[in-house]
């Protein structure tokens, strides 16, 4: 009978696992990564798409803040969170199936600018029925990820996916439409919209007000980078090149020139090269790309020019410290040690500002530093119905973050037109560190590294040089995931605290706590699933995706078999841990067995007898269970435990007089499809003779 | 708590083979925790008596019904219309539960879907042990806290008997001579002199079934002046 049901998770909603919380856009990572072992891409992508209306952008180029606290980098290394957005955007049969629009509420909004920011408001607000257009002034969208960062690590095509996907949703996107040239705010207010976001982002390189700063081989990152998106060098071949700056930008310039066949390339700034805030990985693949790094730690002085008026290199001198004691940027050098980073061009790359002077002569006041102010609730500049998010308002920082602060603005702007406020939001919490205890249970695993061109192969062209997940690769990595509460939910109304979770859990997760009551410890959970079934109460329930609905997900395929082939219905249940290629599995299915039903759930210890049971019930005429050899299951004793369970519903099945042999369990390593093919093939004589 | 084991299927299958519409009514406390009538078991029996009737091409409607104690009225109360609706009532109860619930539905068969077997204790994950006999008289004081009564194979109040071998019992080398463990434990506890004394006959009059209890605050009388 129904009881009160009583979980942790109501209770403190606000506690998310480690990546989710630091994820800017609060991503259901954990959901997505289970259900990419699970095989379930096109749901995969479903659950990405929810946060993120910028997938593939995002699992070619993000920044990934998520990895840096995820909690398996205790036990061995990071999940490749971002490596893993990727695969299912590239792999998922149908990545971008459209979702529902709310019904049009009849405003009009108009967004100036198509970078991650603007495309992230334009989504948001289609999505809940407002009419939404894009104005951008260059003639691609993209803004900051379409021309300031190379085709190398992000091709235009990735891009084109997700703008036209914004684009289904029916926002209207126009190009050549420049704020301040062509376009004016009071030419949109008379278009008639009822709000207007300015979403420019930071387009302008900055310089240093350096001697010889405006010599003509001097460039600046951005222009420099735009052309290069259009197959366009701005230096000659075998020119050496200085790149001024430190950040991932710098890198991306650097590595542009060497693509471009620059002589020698050289990073100056003032940070060594140890404390570059640029990407680790940049700096370890513009060093294998020949960018060299030693100015780093020299600020630069004056661009040296010779008689005929040709840079001969940058003078620098050494750089002491960057930040002061309280950590403010304050650099201090030593003037007495000078040298020169030679080169005949020298590139700028030391940051982006916005120039928007001209917003003023649109009745909008910048603050006395030429920055643009906005109230921090409403998102609203002093102008009514002007608003401005992003970048340009927040500063500087990885795209994703951008694109939170514009979805913080968006919504900002729906409340504006519909005068709904939000619910209040409070920042969510992580859940807590893993235990030592617990800790020392876990499995190592190695993480998958997604494939990287060779240097030869990669140094002279623009060829992305990333190669994302096999499906190997993709699945190993995914079941990698802690699952960082998403495991045992102790259902208190329905507990009889016979403490057999706290006896069978290898990972001393369950505890008696001191008022003799029963723990489930939900952060430290890993979600390995021996306790659900061994619950005598069902007082267990499971978080993980594809473990509750394993019972209707049953009768969903066995009813599909039937309906195939009326003679005679096999159920396999196969460990979705075990299996590299679902979809290949899927495939030889249907091209074999196309009358048998495949179901497949994350380790066979959260399988319970009554599951089993219930396949009978369906009407499989036989279910075999295939799990995988013991050293290979991602959990201690999961493996030990999936085996009892299928042996206690075969001696239910005798008792019944079904025949215990209808129920077979067989171990195939990685699921070898020829092996698996014949297993089930023998299986299935067997069953028709019974 | 009191330990109780699943009935064999094809017992349980013959006594209810002539009803159609059945309550399996399961029990969240001892019996839920030795594994032989909570909730999963219900959930066990009630599909495989579905498949049972399938494979002789008979109907059959089974409600599965927990509540969390069968031995107390207030907890049964809100499933006994559902059993009323039913040809046939399967308690997964004790049989203390077993019974009270029919007490409650005098007009539906009641058939037990588990044997209550002991009072006993959960020794590891699925398996109890035996370790009281109830005969209302303890002793435990006397013999260093293990009763001679349950553990001792002939319930021998003065042991041990010549069948004592080296620890184990002459009807079992798996089971221990209760008072060889008595011996030990008295030894620990400084109190071998204990063992000198010989108890005398037991009082089996204190065992007239059925036995009621009535705690002094709740005497009888008390309660209906109470009461009114």
């Amino acid at each position: 009978m129904t009881q009160d049901v009583e979980t942790k998770a109501a209770v403190e909603p606000q506690v998310m696992p480690p990546c989710q919380a630091r994820c800017p856009l609060h991503q259901d990572i954990r959901g997505y990564i289970a259900l990419v072992a699970q095989g379930r891409l096109d749901e995969a992508a479903v659950l990405i798409r929810q946060d993120n209306p910028l997938p593939s952008i995002c699992g070619a180029i993000c920044a990934h803040p998520c990895e840096e606290d995820c909690r398996r980098l205790t036990i061995d290394d990071a999940l490749s969170i971002r490596g893993l957005k990727r695969y299912v955007m590239e792999n998922a049969p149908n990545p971008y199936a459209p979702g529902k629009t709310a019904a049009p509420t009849g405003k009009k909004v108009a967004i100036i600018g198509s970078g991650p920011g603007g495309l992230v408001a334009a989504h948001d607000l289609a999505l809940i029925g407002h009419s939404v257009t894009v104005f951008e002034r260059t003639d691609d969208f993209g803004g900051a990820v379409r021309w300031g960062v190379p085709s190398y690590r992000l091709p235009v095509e990735t891009i084109r996916n997700d703008v036209d996907a914004i684009a289904a949703m029916g926002v209207e996107f126009k190009t050549g439409m420049d704020l301040g040239t062509n376009l004016t705010i009071d030419d949109l207010e008379k278009e008639g919209f009822d709000a207007i976001m300015l979403m420019m982002g930071l387009s302008d390189s900055r310089g240093l007000p350096i001697t010889n700063n405006d010599h003509k081989d001097v460039l600046m990152a951005l222009p420099f980078l735009a052309a290069a998106r259009n197959g366009e060098s701005l230096i000659a071949k075998g020119s050496n090149v200085v790149v001024i700056g430190s950040g991932n930008v710098a890198m991306d310039v650097a590595r542009t020139a060497v693509r471009f066949g620059a002589g020698k390339v050289k990073i100056a700034c003032l940070e060594k090269p140890h404390e570059l805030p640029a990407s680790p990985w940049e700096v370890e693949e513009a060093i294998e790309e020949g960018v060299e790094m030693d100015f780093c730690g020299w600020g630069p002085n004056a661009v040296v020019i010779d008689d005929n008026d040709c840079i001969k290199g940058l003078e620098c001198r050494e750089c002491c410290s960057v930040f002061d004691d309280e950590g403010r940027f304050n650099p201090t050098y030593n003037d007495e040690n000078l040298k020169v980073a030679e080169g005949g061009v020298v590139i700028f790359s030391i940051g982006q500002g916005s120039i928007i002077n001209y917003l003023k002569d649109m009745g909008i006041e910048l603050n006395e530093r030429g920055l643009l102010p906005v109230d921090p609730k409403t998102f609203m500049t002093n102008r009514k119905g002007i608003f401005s998010g992003g970048e340009i308002i927040k500063g500087p920082g990885p795209a994703v973050a951008a694109m939170a602060h514009a979805r913080k603005a968006a919504k900002a702007v729906d409340t504006y037109l519909t005068g709904v406020e939000p619910p209040e939001e409070v920042e969510p919490v992580a859940i807590g560190e893993l235990e030592s205890t617990t800790r020392e249970h876990v499995i190592h695993q190695d993480r998958q590294e997604l494939t990287l061109m060779g240097v030869a192969e990669r140094s002279d062209n623009f060829n992305e040089i990333e190669t994302g997940f096999t499906p190997e690769q993709a699945s190993k990595e995914a079941r990698r995931c802690l699952s960082c509460g998403a495991g045992a939910e102790w259902i208190r109304g329905k507990c009889a605290f016979c403490l057999n979770c706290v006896r069978v859990c290898p990972y001393g997760v369950p505890v008696v706590t001191d008022g003799s009551r029963v723990d489930i410890r939900f952060d430290q959970c890993q979600g390995c699933g021996i306790c659900f079934p061994a619950c005598p109460g069902d007082a267990i329930g499971f978080r993980m995706l594809g473990v509750a609905e394993i019972q209707p997900r049953m009768k969903v395929a066995l009813d599909e078999a039937k309906s195939r082939n009326g003679s005679q219905t096999i159920l396999v249940v196969y460990c979705d841990f075990d299996v590299y290629d679902v979809t290949n599995l899927r495939e030889t299915m249907k091209e074999k067995h196309a009358g048998k039903a495949l179901v497949g759930i994350p380790c066979l210890a959260k399988l319970k007898a009554i599951d089993l049971l219930r396949a009978f019930e369906y009407g499989a005429d036989g279910v075999m269970v295939i799990g995988c050899p013991g050293n290979n299951c991602a959990y201690e004793e999961g493996e030990f435990w999936g085996k009892r369970r299928v042996d206690e519903a075969k001696k239910l099945l005798a008792e019944v007089g079904l025949g215990a042999e209808r129920l077979e369990m067989q171990f195939v390593e990685g699921l070898q499809l020829e092996q698996f093919d014949e297993a089930l093939a023998e299986f299935a004589e067997k069953v028709k003779s019974l | 708590m009191i330990v109780a084991g699943k009935k064999p299927f094809a017992e349980i299958n013959e006594m209810v083979k002539d009803h159609k519409k059945i309550m399996i009514a399961g029990c969240g406390t001892c019996v839920a925790v030795c594994m032989a009538g909570g909730e999963k078991e219900v959930e066990l029996l009630a599909s495989q008596l579905r498949l049972a009737r399938k494979k002789d091409g008979k109907e059959v409607e089974i409600v599965e019904a927990t509540v969390t104690r069968q031995c107390d009225r207030e907890y049964m109360e809100p499933i006994l219309d559902q059993a009323r609706e039913c040809d046939a009532v399967i308690s997964m109860a004790c049989g203390v539960g077993i019974q009270y619930l029919s007490d409650l539905i005098e007009e539906i068969p009641m058939y037990p879907g588990v044997n209550t077997r002991f009072i006993g204790t959960n020794e590891s994950e699925g398996v109890w042990l035996e370790r009281c006999m109830m005969c209302g008289n303890c002793v435990l004081g006397e013999t260093g806290g293990i009763c001679p009564i349950a553990i001792c194979a002939k319930g021998l109040l003065n042991g041990p008997c010549g069948g004592t071998n080296k620890g184990k019992c002459e009807v079992s080398p798996d089971k221990d001579c209760a008072w060889t463990l008595i011996y030990n434990r008295l030894e620990k506890q400084g109190k071998l002199d204990n063992i000198r004394e010989i108890f005398p006959p037991k009082k089996y009059s204190l065992h007239v079934n059925p036995i009621t209890q009535v705690n002094p605050a709740y005497q009888h009388a008390q309660m209906e002046e109470h009461h009114g």
